[in-house]
């Protein structure tokens, strides 16, 4: 079957114009690119866009991918790179404002929610949990693009500084260093929000 | 160990990457600084709150439109896509130029040439200026008693305005290079905004 393909075993196929198999990479790998997407973007309609963007952009340049590094790395960096073209582009653009529906929007969108046991046992706490999420989720979305980046990669997506290092660009020293100023950051941006944001955790931590 | 320290490297301490002589010497400092107790699990709670936030569910028809967009003809390159943004600016540059070299020195010359005419019409003013400095009726032209000496003086004037006129050419003549300049200018210019727009038109490709 197809999809017992490792990643060599496809990108040759597509390389040869077998679409099915690029389609098995969408598969494999839609996943982690559209966390990516969604999380530095904060909504569904521009994270679809710049997934399909990103993995149109794999399959125009898999003729150039020798391999050097990992094909998921490698997938990732297109990634990161069309979230932050696409984020600098728009902030060119004439501002938009949103309605409040839109930024209060959950990432769930239009999707069922889908609650773990632990979440559901407790309504109250998982009113709590909501919110603090939801609190972090803004907080995310108001530190700079290239903090959020790898906050997403590191702290959400867990990748490691080699990867990270990798997909970015840049040495494992400026990824820590840059890591360390991006999580100060959030912490500064959550500190004036930290009315709800502590009185929930303490509220959950009494709850839990 | 100090705050300083461990501002500096949060980093490694949340991501366990401190040798175990580091950790314990910041496991001491945070057993006698609250501040940098609380500011330690802050950060952590922050790193949890975000691992926790997990996937995102995938809307289903992304692979659905990445497969649309995939078997879509690829549309033609228009050649003018390549040509024009390369050899656009340096035609504008050279047409620039050229308008600005045969214009510029047209209206030069043509201020030179309304100079001339006026330096000229000025010569029987200065003719008529003659007898009065000479302590003569002033309307010797309109009277019609004008003598040889009068007739020689305005001779010589004209010759000196002439002469004067010759000069100022050749130091309009002179100031020739600037124009070079301004063309240049214009065409560097136009080279500038075509490569502003050129840019931009390439980034929002």
């Amino acid at each position: 079957m197809l999809s017992a393909y490792d990643d060599g075993e496809l990108i040759s196929k597509c390389k040869q114009g077998d679409t099915d198999a690029f389609g098995q990479l969408v598969d494999k790998y839609q996943q982690r690119v559209y966390n990516i997407t969604f999380r530095m973007t904060n909504n569904h309609e521009d994270a679809l866009d710049l997934a399909q963007e990103s993995f149109l952009r794999v399959y125009r340049a898999l003729a150039s991918f020798k391999g050097e590094s990992a094909f998921s790395t490698w997938i990732f960096r297109i990634a990161s790179n069309v979230c932050l073209d696409k984020l600098r582009q728009k902030k060119r653009q004439p501002h938009i404002v949103l309605s409040m529906d839109s930024l209060m929007a959950g990432e769930e969108g239009d999707y069922p929610i889908e609650i773990s046991a632990g979440e559901a046992s407790n309504p109250e706490q998982h009113l709590l949990q909501g919110e603090m999420r939801r609190e972090i989720r803004q907080a995310l979305n108001a530190v700079s693009d290239e903090h959020r980046l790898v906050l997403v990669l590191r702290d959400i997506e867990g990748y490691s500084y080699e990867e990270i290092a990798d997909m970015v660009g840049a040495n494992i020293g400026t990824i820590k260093s840059r890591l360390n100023r991006a999580r100060l950051a959030l912490r500064e941006v959550l500190t004036v929000r930290e009315p709800l944001t502590s009185s929930a955790r303490l509220r959950e931590q009494k709850g839990g | 160990m100090n705050c300083e320290w461990i501002t500096e490297h949060i980093c490694d301490m949340l991501g366990g990457l401190l040798t175990p002589e580091e950790h314990d010497a910041v496991q001491a400092h945070l057993n006698v600084c609250p501040e940098c107790s609380f500011f330690v699990s802050e950060l952590r709670q922050d790193m949890l709150l975000l691992q926790g936030l997990g996937d995102v569910p995938v809307p289903v028809d992304l692979k659905l439109r990445i497969a649309e967009a995939l078997a879509k003809p690829k549309p033609q390159k228009n050649p003018w896509r390549f040509f024009l943004p390369r050899f656009a600016p340096v035609a504008a540059a050279v047409l620039i130029s050229i308008l600005s070299i045969n214009t510029i020195p047209g209206y030069m010359a043509s201020r030179e040439q309304l100079t001339k005419e006026t330096q000229i019409d000025g010569a029987p003013r200065l003719q008529m200026a003659a007898p009065d400095q000479r302590g003569a009726d002033p309307e010797v032209e309109g009277t019609g008693n004008c003598t040889v000496t009068d007739t020689i003086n305005a001779g010589a004037k004209l010759g000196a305005a002439t002469e004067e006129l010759m000069t100022m050419s050749l130091a309009a003549d002179k100031t020739e290079p600037s124009l070079w300049v301004v063309s240049s200018a214009a065409g560097s210019t136009v080279l500038l905004l075509w490569g502003a727009v050129v840019y931009r038109w390439y980034k929002k490709v």
